[in-house]
């Protein structure tokens, strides 16, 4: 075959390889091709052991948390606490600042809901440019109920968010800088630590969005400088509906609670309410119980990894496919942060992201198109939307390969 | 006298069947995409917009003499070739056998995969209004006023709805617009017109009126009450036989659907 790209092995491929093995749902064949899965910014497979944990609790363990006296009830309340310690072990927090939500448009929402209540007209939230509709529109609710002004860092042509600019945007009218650690749909990975030292400088809260980190690597609140930070537990290899709002203590403790109900309260009558402790007074209602014990387990399949050499492994993968592509004709890549996770976006001077979608889906390749939640950006970029394709640990040469064949096909069914 | 529906189906199935692969059948997709007239880009305004999530399309109906014809377009191409295959089967067809056509034969070339709503290329809403304009030709001899999109623009148009029974279809947009305005969302000063939760008022010459409208978030907890209070607000204009509220988060709401009177009330401006 013709348009059949060969690309050499990667140096990690053995290590890759055998992580693969983990992942059930890889192995398979759509439209007769193998399974190229290149969508994992949009959620990632989930490894044997995080779907096993959630069978067994339904099969072994299944009762309610937090209520029971009875046997099986406190074994699930163990359990259950037992993974907001290993959460917080895993960030650098403790585990009173953990709050189970059921992703991170949840956690966003909570904080920016709570903080509408604080600011006033003549505060400033700042966000930025390349952050997902998540870490949007929260915040201009927030500012339409509280009269707030939203203010935006802006980016440069290759997807960098320009600091200077932003260093003007700051003053001691800021009241939160919420940004993204990881953009979704170019993947620029941004200067976290440095934003928020500039962002508490000026008095400012900061909440990071770091729903695309936790697959790329391990993350520390501390060192991001973090007051808030959300995440979702499907984009990092556990089960969809779960997610972890960390929050300073002394801020979960101000924030006021998003839902109310069971479980966050400490007394309830007809004349008013007292809460419950942080971080209970945040999680009203029984929680996705199976699911949090599957990001536990997730979590536990994150530590077990050798960190350096899956981000070697995932450079390669960039690097390959980026270079790859830049070699065929008609496509641009949108994106070209110098810090950038393994995530490709790209367009193709003739066919509609939708159309090569269309086409790479009969190949066996899986890619996100379209505005990728992001369409201030794309706005930015004057583009319709992107083809994305975003690797992750088991991704392989073989999917780049594919990636390529369908790009082939691409051009000569468009041009 | 224009062929049946199902025969042009067929007529089609027949073609496709003639490729033996995928890659056949998008091919020749594509090239019907590329050799279907482009639509008129003074008709490519928001009134004839259908926004989906990855591709738009824009479709522009025409009735003559008791036929419906169709203009149509999409920044896809292969959405484009599947609209070709659609304009062929329906142009010239009568409005009653437009609105009940089976279109089947999407299925039997493979392409049903690109009508489920969740493909978001905007075939399956352009489909849906495809017959709600029959539907209401059918019933009246002419269509239905072209609905407004969400930022108020009632330009262009095939606005003959008027006159023929004695009522005007624009005078009552107008009024339920009006009446629309005086709901407002709880958590915001603001009414649901010029916040931009109304995306489409379409009057049928029975006098009924649907109405298209989202809201703020899906679990918007406080919204819930706002779809029964446009419904009665617009039920009680002084004409309307019936109202009935469509609630859709396709296209999802932004701030930027507000009026200008909106923004400058919020502080956007």
């Amino acid at each position: 075959m013709s348009d059949l790209i060969e690309i050499p092995e990667a140096p990690t491929a053995t290590a890759a390889a055998v992580l693969r093995r983990d992942f059930a749902n890889l192995r398979q064949r759509v439209y007769g091709h193998p399974l190229a899965y290149l969508d994992n910014a949009a959620t990632t497979q989930k490894p044997d052991i995080v779907i096993d944990r959630i069978h067994r609790f339904y099969a072994t363990e299944n009762s309610n948390v937090h209520r029971g006296v009875h046997y099986l009830s406190q074994q699930a309340t163990d359990a259950f606490e037992q993974v907001r310690a290993t959460v917080a072990n895993y960030i650098g927090a403790s585990p009173s600042e953990i709050v189970f939500t059921s992703g991170t448009t949840h956690g966003v929402n909570m904080v920016a809901s709570g903080m509408a209540q604080r600011l006033q007209p003549g505060d400033d939230v700042i966000v930025s440019a390349l952050e997902h509709h998540a870490n949007i529109v929260p915040w201009q609710i927030a500012c339409e109920r509280s009269g707030a002004t939203l203010r935006v860092i802006p980016v440069d042509d290759g997807g960098v968010l320009d600091l200077t600019a932003y260093g003007e945007l700051l003053s001691d009218r800021t009241k939160i800088v919420a940004v993204g650690h990881t953009s979704n749909a170019i993947g620029t990975i941004n200067p976290v630590s440095e934003i928020s030292r500039l962002a508490h400088e000026a008095g400012a809260v900061v909440l990071v969005d770091a729903a695309q980190a936790f697959a790329h690597g391990p993350v520390d609140v501390e060192e991001l400088g973090a007051d808030f930070l959300c995440f979702s537990g499907h984009k990092m290899f556990g089960p969809t509906g779960t997610g972890v709002l960390f929050g300073r203590r002394d801020l979960l403790e101000a924030l006021p609670p998003f839902q109310g109900g069971g479980d966050m309260i400490d007394t309830v009558s007809f004349e008013g309410t007292s809460y419950a402790d942080v971080p209970h007074k945040h999680e009203a209602g029984t929680p996705n119980i199976a699911g949090v014990l599957g990001l536990g387990a997730a979590i536990e399949y994150l530590r077990g990894l050798d960190w350096e050499l899956i981000q070697r492994h995932e450079n390669w993968l960039l690097e390959t496919a980026t270079e790859q592509l830049r070699r065929l004709s008609g496509i641009t890549i949108v994106g070209t942060a110098p810090n950038k996770a393994s995530v490709v976006s790209f367009v193709h001077h003739k066919a509609h992201p939708y159309d090569v979608g269309t086409v790479l889906d009969r190949m066996g390749v899986a890619v996100r198109t379209g505005h990728h939640c992001a369409m201030p950006l794309m706005e930015r970029y004057s583009l319709p939307g992107t083809v994305r394709a975003s690797f992750a640990l088991y991704n392989n040469g073989a999917d780049i390969e594919a990636l390529l064949a369908g790009m082939h096909k691409v051009e000569s069914l468009f041009s | 006298m224009t062929a049946e529906i199902s025969d042009r189906g067929a007529e089609i199935v027949e073609e496709f069947s003639l490729f033996d692969d995928w890659l056949g059948r998008y091919e020749y997709l594509i090239e019907l995409g590329k050799s279907l007239p482009l639509i008129d880009d003074t008709h490519k305004t928001d009134s004839f917009r259908i926004r989906g999530c990855q591709s738009q399309v824009w479709l522009k109906p025409e009735l003559t003499d008791g036929r419906m014809f169709f203009k149509a377009d999409s920044d896809a191409l292969i959405t484009k070739g599947l609209i070709a295959l659609l304009v062929r089967v329906l142009d010239g067809q009568s409005p009653e056998a437009v609105a009940d056509a089976d279109l089947a034969f999407l299925d039997d070339i493979g392409m049903n995969e690109h009508l489920s709503p969740t493909r978001k290329n905007g075939l399956s809403a352009m489909i849906d209004r495809i017959r709600t304009f029959a539907s209401a030709a059918a019933a009246t001899g002419h269509l239905p006023d072209t609905p407004a999109d969400g930022e108020n623009d009632t330009e262009a148009g095939e606005s003959d709805a008027s006159a023929a029974d004695g009522f005007d279809a624009d005078t009552m947009r107008d009024n339920v617009i009006e009446a629309l305005k005086l709901v407002y969302d709880p958590e915001i000063p603001v009414n649901v017109f010029d916040l931009g939760l109304i995306y489409d008022v379409l009057v049928f010459p029975d006098r009924s009126v649907k109405i298209v409208m989202t809201l703020t978030t899906p679990n918007c907890p406080a919204a819930g009450i706002l779809p029964a209070q446009v419904e009665t607000r617009a039920a009680n204009v002084s004409g309307v036989s019936e109202a009935r509220v469509e609630l859709t988060f396709d296209p999802p709401y932004t701030p930027d659907r507000m009026s200008e009177a909106a923004k400058l009330e919020l502080g956007f401006m």
